[in-house]
């Protein structure tokens, strides 16, 4: 396994995670759960703990970009300091550790004087705060990872995410994929500043704005494991919009690809099919590095997981347990 | 949740079968619709009594699984002085249970010699049947009976078994207990 990859992680104070510890993670891990107990929390911990600890403040802008995607702030740049302040205050005993990395926020109060002091490391006044962190409401890519929420896809997105593909030359590459899709799609482009697909059809193009969510989460899952390479990849409800005879032909791209470029897949599901055909194709390609992570409350409603390793993974599916969370 | 172990796809199918019978006269199974995901099979009685066949449901007990009832076969102890024979298995199984250490409620069931066995005793024609087998001499074919209840699932297949024989109670009174009170 990769060093960049997390292997395991703690959480406290995070969301709906007081204490929460879970270890063994692979390349390739499929997230399972009931409603509520935390499947996309779990991932935004990680992509905030995957960005270093620098004096960049990597991991608090991802926590800034984490309530930004789920619209908790309102983002304009007289709110910013506002916004900072609120989120400081809101996660100030926040912990969340990973292999040899620790993001932390302490809040201490010297008389009248607020201090938080970040990652155990950098001390930050109120006053100080201004002009430190810039961020705004697009969904970023960095370097470190991308994560692509469950329903709002964001043209601006796909559009970036486009720019890579043409810079990496993958695009011969994307539009080969897109056509394994669906054969109605010739090709992929961005013309008039929109994202269309050629349509055989039709014999023109069409903005993709008019097909349904299926294709832009295909083009948007595609596209962001072609461009990610040595970083981290968060799917969230992975099967949303996609037909289930797609799914196999899905989980093939992102184990061939995130093997390929050594990316860390994280993604979530409700769907028996998608967890079925995650197995099907991993037992098929021998991909030993997959695993299931399963989210569940103990009887103090606090949430645990097990985690399954890829045996395990292919015993329960062929033994037919449920293991979508208790 | 709770879990059934027993050793293979005929006792699944069984027990599945024996479920959906409990599940028409008790409310509380009226929510389950399909009880494959509540039984699990081990392949075979000595994984069954193997305790390092038990790594996953190990981890999985406590937080996802909070009860387990154990189904198997003691088959015979000529076949097997140690595990084979009805004390012989219940030894085995009670061993198991200290073994794992799972600190939740642990409960076991043993058909005596074979599911099979404990089928044909249930039989309305079970006289036919045996001498059926004395006829035949089928017990040099297949000792456990199986071969006798292929046959009367072939000829009666709409009614396979009588789920209101008293054999069945003691079976039928631990699957309606590990399901009470739970999820």
């Amino acid at each position: 396994m990769s060093e960049h990859f997390i292997k395991n992680i703690e959480i406290k104070n995070f969301k709906c995670f007081d204490n929460f510890k879970a270890e063994g993670f692979g390349r390739v891990n499929l997230i399972g759960g009931k409603n509520n107990v935390g499947k996309t929390a779990f991932m935004e911990a990680c992509s905030i703990i995957i960005r270093p600890n620098d004096n960049n403040f990597a991991n608090f802008i991802s926590l800034l970009q984490i309530e930004n995607n789920r619209r908790l702030l309102n983002v304009s740049k007289e709110n910013n300091l506002k916004n900072i302040l609120d989120i400081f205050a809101k996660y100030k005993n926040i912990s969340i550790q990973s292999n040899d990395k620790i993001f932390t926020i302490e809040y201490k109060e010297k008389g009248l004087k607020q201090e938080y002091i970040l990652n155990r490391k950098f001390t930050v006044a109120n006053e100080a705060l201004e002009g430190k962190f810039k961020f705004d409401n697009k969904i970023n890519i960095n370097n470190d990872f991308i994560f692509i929420p469950s329903s709002y896809i964001d043209d601006n997105l796909i559009t970036s995410m486009y720019d890579k593909i043409k810079a990496n030359r993958n695009k011969p590459k994307f539009n080969k994929l897109l056509r394994d899709f669906d054969k109605n799609i010739d090709e992929f482009d961005i013309l008039y500043d929109k994202p269309q697909v050629f349509l055989n059809s039709i014999k023109s193009f069409q903005n993709i704005s008019e097909s349904g969510d299926g294709l832009k989460k295909y083009i948007l899952i595609i596209a962001s494991i072609l461009i990610s390479k040595d970083a981290c990849l968060f799917l969230d409800e992975i099967e949303n919009g996609i037909h289930y005879s797609n799914l196999d032909k899905l989980w093939e791209i992102i184990l061939t690809i995130s093997k390929d470029q050594n990316v860390q897949v994280f993604a979530t599901t409700h769907s028996k099919e998608c967890i079925e055909s995650y197995v099907r194709v991993a037992k098929r390609l021998e991909d030993e590095e997959i695993r299931f992570i399963e989210l569940g409350r103990d009887d103090d409603n606090k949430i645990t997981s097990i985690v399954y390793e890829y045996n395990e993974i292919i015993n329960q599916v062929e033994q037919h347990q449920d293991i979508r969370g208790w | 949740m709770v879990k059934i172990i027993c050793e293979g796809s005929d006792d699944k199918t069984f027990l599945r079968l024996l479920l959906n019978d409990i599940k028409q006269h008790d409310v509380s199974l009226q929510d389950i619709s399909n009880f494959d995901g509540y039984i699990e099979k081990m392949g075979g009685k000595s994984k069954l009594l193997d305790s390092s066949n038990y790594s996953l449901l190990t981890k999985q007990i406590g937080t996802k699984i909070k009860k387990v009832l154990f189904v198997f076969d003691c088959d015979f102890e000529d076949d097997d002085k140690v595990c084979g024979g009805l004390e012989n298995s219940k030894e085995a199984i009670e061993s198991l249970i200290q073994d794992l250490n799972w600190e939740i409620e642990v409960d076991y069931y043993i058909f005596n010699k074979n599911l099979d066995y404990f089928i044909v005793d249930t039989l309305d024609k079970k006289d036919n049947f045996l001498g059926c087998e004395e006829c035949f001499e089928l017990k040099k074919l297949n000792k456990n009976r199986k071969i006798l209840t292929c046959i009367y699932k072939s000829l009666y297949p709409k009614a396979p078994f009588d789920f209101s024989h008293a054999n069945f109670n003691e079976l039928k009174q631990k699957l309606t207990n590990l399901f009470e009170g739970t999820e």
